[in-house]
């Protein structure tokens, strides 16, 4: 009988079961847990149905999800998109008014670098590697952005990395924060930062963008999105369109993006030797480029009066905004009244540019 | 040929090269704009009191 032959459930594999053990421990974990809900949880759905059997979700040119992924995400649409989100939350004011914290989003680069050649070291391809080092810039959209155009096999495992380890910034840094600081080191108080003007927030995304975009036109489609959407911000004359990026764009394109993400996540692409060492080698990217941003504050410190608490580096890895707010938890711990979360927005925001920069060079050489 | 070894010098001197310049962008913007803010701020009125 036809009926009985197109079952699906007799065409299940072991490996199809523990896929939907994955995509149910990543659905607990966004429902029961909240680590980042709007991403885990169309990841873990697409996990699960793309490893029903016969769905043919994910069939090439047929499969509803391979045509979100294709066009989505192998046309380089929707991380652009969601970088326009971005944009439209961000606000440069912090960095603008402390312009040196932004070398320190460009010292938690070191992490990427520093992985990169350990997953040279491990057999992984140049191409590879790269995909896994992004990771340590702690940027979702961008690891997949890399991901889908230098390594699509690691695209699902590469980004499932990376917004686990956002989600678990809280418990990843403060024990390395604790590790590089002195007590009297993360009591140190800033200076308060001088007012950015209007005007200057206003010019901020065209000049970045011309001049980043001079340096690395490979990273146009991050970062040109990405300053659109933050014009659209300062402009303070579209107010429809600021919302729209911030929320209902990137609420659509959050869906297709973890689900398409998801999808990509079969049993026989996922369920491999080497996607452990992806695990692996992107939490130490993250710790790597902590420690890079902490120890580049305490250099700046021997060369400055004006002293930087170190513990705003460790805010230069992206996930924004995140990592600022674990740089105040962890500084308050120290001094209850040192309020460090507007300093530590600065090397936040300059940790997405120098992500995007870094990606954007990666492709440039490699893609 | 492209090695590991390139692509990390490329990536480094790149990375700190367009912070570098977008520091200095930033330091100029901060210039400009306090002057044409200064420019645009009209003058206390002069003291009356003789």
């Amino acid at each position: 009988m036809a009926f009985f032959e197109q079952l699906g459930i007799l065409a299940v594999t072991p490996g199809m079961v523990v896929m939907w053990l994955i995509a149910l421990t990543l659905i607990y974990l966004a429902i029961g847990r909240e680590f980042e809900p709007l991403l885990l949880l169309p990841i873990g759905f697409g996990i699960l149905v793309a490893n029903l059997p016969l769905t043919e979700l994910m069939t090439p040119g047929e499969g509803l999800i391979w045509r979100f992924y294709h066009y989505g995400v192998e046309w380089e649409v929707i991380p652009p998109l969601i970088f326009l989100g971005l944009g439209a939350h961000t606000d440069f004011g912090p960095l603008l008014s402390q312009p040196r914290l932004i070398f320190l989003g460009a010292a938690a680069q070191g992490g990427v670098y520093a992985t990169f050649f350990a997953a040279q070291a491990f057999g992984f391809t140049l191409q590879e590697s790269a995909t896994i080092g992004i990771i340590g810039g702690a940027d979702g959209p961008t690891t997949i952005f890399l991901a889908a155009q230098l390594a699509p096999h690691l695209l699902g495992a590469c980004a499932v990395a990376a917004y686990s380890y956002m989600a678990l910034v809280p418990i990843i840094q403060p024990p390395i924060m604790r590790l590089l600081t002195t007590e009297q080191e993360r009591k140190i108080r800033m200076k308060k930062a001088r007012k950015v003007t209007a005007r200057e927030k206003l010019w901020f995304p065209v000049t970045a963008t011309i001049v980043i975009l001079l340096l690395v036109p490979a990273s146009a489609p991050l970062m040109a999105m990405f300053m659109l959407g933050n014009l659209f911000r300062e402009s303070k004359v579209v107010e429809r369109l600021t919302d729209t990026a911030q929320n209902a764009l990137m609420n659509i394109t959050t869906i297709f993006l973890g689900l398409a993400v998801g999808a990509t996540m079969s049993a026989d692409a996922f369920l491999r030797g080497d996607v452990i060492f992806i695990f692996v080698l992107g939490l130490a990217a993250f710790c790597v480029s902590t420690a890079c941003g902490l120890l580049l504050a305490k250099l700046m410190n021997l060369f400055t009066n004006d002293k930087i608490n170190p513990l705003v580096g460790a805010a230069g890895v992206s996930a924004v905004p995140m990592a600022a707010r674990v740089v105040h938890k962890v500084g308050a711990e120290a001094d209850k009244k040192n309020y460090l979360l507007m300093f530590a927005m600065g090397p936040n925001v300059s940790g997405v540019i120098g992500t995007v920069v870094a990606a954007g060079i990666f492709l440039t050489m490699l893609d | 040929m492209v090695t590991a070894f390139s692509v990390f010098i490329n990536g480094i001197s790149g990375v700190f090269t367009g912070i570098a310049v977008l520091y200095l962008m930033m330091k100029l913007l901060a210039i400009v704009a306090e002057r044409s803010t200064a420019d645009s701020t009209p003058s206390a009125p002069k003291s009356t009191t003789r």
